[in-house]
């Protein structure tokens, strides 16, 4: 038995006695506990020896006593999704593991499909595509990355649609956590019957993808974010994350967007950093439009590759937003 | 079921229906919250009673306090009750649960809450709990200066946050 001895502090009794007073009483059945501690031995015992049987399994799968491989970092390539009215555009789709990806959905037919953020991963093993998480993916202005878990709790119910030609909006998944191989994403649609999906790889030693703006600053959304190797007319805008109590006002986005020059310079990421590709315009934004809708800019022809939009800021650090050029999208003229 | 298991059985309802009120408070003190302590409770009697042939021999109270004080008291999301409430044999709740007593609760529970969980966890044992500093130690499997210093500091922030007009406005982390 613990000895018990007064404190040397004057009014803990006093504050003894008050919480004393004040605890709720609580009540247990003994026989609800004892119950359910019968139960759970029972599921002990039944998962016990399912675990046996499992563990001599999964030995079994990994040695292939009878041949065949399955290495778990296997170099043996997925096949090629199947064309689908909505697929999924993982930009970089090489990449090193825990860096940043952007996910598109973007359309090669008319449909009337509905997705929203929530994604499931898998992984290819050599033979098959094995379950690896579930993702919510963030959209660019929420200034979040969506983390990769087991089960995904709950998503912001929000609708996200492909129109050809137009690809949608950019979100954004970490690979942090996720092993060297290809990993196939899949969007359900909400509304509607079908699925979009979408390959990438990981593998260590790989160019390193673009870091994305951080979320907590003033930053730019370049949207479409695939743009055509042919260059054409981009949407800018500016977001801006919420003030410390959590509001934002389109006002506090007017005032950000007034501090950015008239034009943006286009840097290209060769794996490590950023260069200096060629200097834009950028068209005076509508009156009508509030600082949301953004503004207009034509981008010339360009490379292949990942990209970024950097506008000077009258005496604060530069905003800037990610593009990707990949072939087989077109840009609204 | 053989005579033994339902003597053991008998033998821990009993200590169940005696040690529940002290051990609940223990409960609520460490998680400032009603609905929880009795989740937290519910945990902690059903690993005292697995152990039972064990600790019946010993103090059962010291060792499913033990259980408590060092539970997950941040993060309580397992063994949500199930059919655990309670029968009509069971006691009655305190009728002394009036508004002003629930106000008076709340405004403590906050209170609680608003310690971090180690600090808390020392603060009941050594100061609610009334155990001395090398069993607050020995039970939490810290050092005697390490409850030294956190018992004073945990107990001078309990009194800063109940000296406040409104009481606590700071909950911390989400208990659920």
């Amino acid at each position: 038995m613990i000895a018990r001895h007064s404190t040397p502090l004057g009014d803990a009794d006093a504050l003894r006695d008050r919480l004393a007073h004040a605890a709720p009483t609580i009540v247990v059945d003994p026989d609800a506990v004892m119950w359910k501690a019968k139960r759970r031995r029972a599921l002990v015992r039944v998962s016990t020896t399912a675990g046996v049987f499992v563990a001599i399994l999964a030995a079994a799968l990994v040695m292939r006593p009878w041949g065949g491989s399955s290495d778990p970092t296997t170099m043996v390539s997925p096949p090629p999704e199947p064309s689908r009215p909505v697929e999924i555009q993982v930009v970089p789709d090489r990449v090193t593991p825990g860096d940043v990806v952007t996910v598109v959905l973007h359309a090669n037919a008319d449909n009337g499909l509905t997705f929203g953020v929530a994604a499931e991963l898998e992984r290819w093993d050599g033979a098959e595509w094995r379950p690896a998480g579930e993702v919510g993916l963030c959209l660019l202005e929420w200034g979040c990355i969506g983390t990769v878990t087991s089960r995904i709790e709950a998503v912001a119910a929000i609708g996200l649609g492909a129109v050809p030609g137009q690809p949608g909006l950019s979100t954004l998944m970490t690979t942090d956590g996720l092993s060297d191989g290809w990993y196939r994403v899949t969007q359900r649609a909400a509304l509607g019957e079908g699925a979009a999906t979408g390959l990438f790889e990981i593998r260590a030693g790989l160019n390193a993808a673009p870091p994305p703006p951080p979320g907590d600053e003033v930053r730019l959304s370049v949207e479409p974010a695939l743009v055509s190797p042919d260059g054409g007319l981009v949407h800018v805008a500016t977001l801006v994350p919420s003030g410390p109590d959590g509001t934002l006002t389109a006002e506090d986005i007017e005032k950000a967007d007034a501090r950015l020059a008239s034009s943006a310079l286009v840097q290209r990421w060769d794996g490590q950093k950023w260069l200096d590709v060629v200097e834009v315009s950028v068209e005076p934004r509508g009156t009508a439009l509030g600082a949301e809708w953004g503004s207009l800019l034509t981008l010339p022809p360009l490379e292949e590759g990942s990209y970024r939009l950097v506008r000077e800021r009258a005496g604060e650090p530069s905003a800037w937003g990610l593009f990707a050029v990949i072939s087989g999208v077109s840009v609204p003229e | 079921m053989t005579a033994g298991r339902a003597d053991a059985d008998a033998e821990f309802s009993v200590f169940v229906r005696a040690a529940s009120p002290e051990l609940g408070r223990v409960a609520w003190y460490l998680c400032g919250d009603p609905v929880r302590a009795e989740d937290l409770l519910q945990h902690a009697l059903l690993r005292t009673y697995l152990a039972w042939a064990r600790v019946r021999r010993g103090d059962p109270v010291a060792y499913t306090r033990r259980i408590l004080s060092n539970a997950r008291i941040d993060g309580w999301r397992k063994d949500r009750r199930e059919a655990l409430t309670a029968p009509l044999t069971m006691p009655e709740p305190s009728a002394d649960d009036g508004a002003a007593a629930r106000a008076e609760r709340d405004l403590l529970g906050r209170a609680l809450r608003a310690l971090p969980p180690q600090q808390r966890r020392v603060v009941v044992l050594r100061h609610l709990l009334d155990l001395s500093e090398a069993d607050t130690a020995a039970e939490l499997g810290v050092s005697v200066g390490t409850v030294k210093s956190t018992a004073s500091r945990g107990l001078a922030r309990l009194r800063e946050l109940l000296a406040e007009p409104s009481g606590p406005t700071a909950p911390g982390r989400s208990t659920r």
